[in-house]
């Protein structure tokens, strides 16, 4: 076993995590471009590994999310249907896309990450007492800030139906979660609570991921090698964040973190074009 | 919005949400379980890790035969099928309550996951 790249990369994974999770993003919009960027990692194996990684952080950090009913399961399963489907088939079309193309791709979706972290794009959404339920997906959860019981009822659920084709379709390219897309169009879209939302959105990126991830199992793009310092990375990092997550102000490293993910996302843009900077291969 | 429904709501997906956390908890310690004693074992005997997963057929024989490289891959599958084993407790969460179109919901989305997971199965 290549014991000093197998800590390079399980490191890296990890501070990718730390940062994903102070951010709310997970941490598998970081490993695509760090691992092609900067170790020369394949970028289809790069995408097998963070799917796995991302489904990893899922099964740890659903269960909290259940647990305190967060998740709201009837909402995670009907959005689904349209997410897997999206998600089966950009993978499909990932694994077969020119490297330039998926490097467009993953530079726009981290400039908007980047866009949408500045903007602040969540809500605080007033609770709906006795808007229609058509769908059956009225649910309620106690949040532990306020000791209040938040009731809800989501709204434009054909929409939120169209957006998660559309995540979907993103996170089986890129082998990211799409809780980016997500978690922004379930809370200002489908006036869904912040907390409920991410929550939702934790549950869903896993069952969405792996989706990709058999996909890229069936076409042999599954490298042992970069997925278990990847998985264990992620996963050592996400808890690391969640707990510093309560002791430093995310906000007050906006700045730092937005300069990352454009740094990031005009690395991959330029590199689509023919330019490499300097330090990456 | 009623309080009773919600309450009555609540404790009727209670069994639900139960399911699921069990399934992810149990399926994460099997998988980070077996990860650990594959790596223990590639450090013990020296083994590179490979650089492609096995196709699901080979990952036993390759356990069989005290490969590192076969527990790990089957670690590695064990997390892949944790969200899917959720789905199935779920959907048959749902089937146990009466409600119909989640469980309908349910099975779409394992219909679904299926493609993805035939496909590894034909490779």
């Amino acid at each position: 076993m290549d014991i000093a790249r197998f800590i390079e990369l399980g490191v890296v994974s990890a501070a990718a995590a730390v940062v994903g999770s102070m951010l709310g993003l997970g941490g598998g919009v970081f490993l695509v471009p760090i691992f092609t960027l900067f170790f020369g990692v394949d970028q289809k194996l790069a995408i097998g590994a963070s799917a796995v990684a991302v489904v990893t952080n899922s099964v740890v950090g659903s269960s909290v999310h259940l647990r305190s009913r967060f998740t709201n399961l009837r909402l995670a399963m009907l959005l689904q249907v349209t997410m897997a489907t999206g998600a089966t088939a950009g993978a499909i079309l990932g694994v077969w896309a020119p490297e330039r193309a998926v490097n467009v791709v993953f530079g726009l979706v981290l400039l908007y990450a980047a866009t949408s972290m500045l903007l602040k794009r969540t809500a605080d959404v007033p609770e709906i007492e006795d808007a229609p339920d058509d769908w059956g997906l009225r649910a309620n959860y106690l949040d532990p800030a306020t000791k209040r019981v938040v009731g809800y009822i989501p709204q434009r659920v054909s929409a939120g139906l169209g957006i998660s084709a559309f995540a979907g379709g993103l996170s089986g390219m890129l082998g990211v979660g799409g809780g980016v897309i997500q978690v922004p169009a379930m809370n200002l879209l489908m006036r869904v609570p912040v907390k409920a939302a991410a929550g939702t959105s934790s549950f869903m990126v896993g069952i969405t991921a792996i989706a990709t991830a058999f996909v890229y199992y069936a076409e042999e793009k599954i490298d042992p090698a970069v997925v278990v310092p990847a998985m264990i990375g992620i996963f050592v990092g996400s808890q690391a964040g969640s707990r510093l997550t309560r002791r430093v102000k995310a906000q007050n490293l906006v700045l730092l973190f937005v300069a990352i993910l454009l740094y990031l996302g005009m690395s991959l843009l330029l590199k689509a074009a023919g330019v490499t900077l300097p330090g990456q291969k | 919005m009623s309080a009773t429904s919600t309450a009555v709501n609540d404790e009727r997906t209670a069994p639900i949400y139960r399911s699921a956390i069990t399934t992810m908890t149990w399926g994460f310690r099997i998988a980070a379980g077996i990860l650990m004693i594959g790596l223990v074992v590639a450090l013990a005997k020296h083994e590179e890790l490979e650089h492609q997963a096995d196709p699901f057929a080979d990952i036993l024989p390759a356990i069989l035969d005290g490969k590192a490289a076969g527990i790990i891959d089957l670690a590695i599958v064990s997390i892949m099928l944790t969200p899917l084993i959720t789905v199935v407790t779920v959907a048959i969460g749902f089937r146990r309550i009466g409600d119909r179109r989640y469980t309908l919901c349910s099975f779409l989305v394992l219909g679904i996951l299926g493609v993805s997971v035939l496909l590894s199965l034909v490779r």
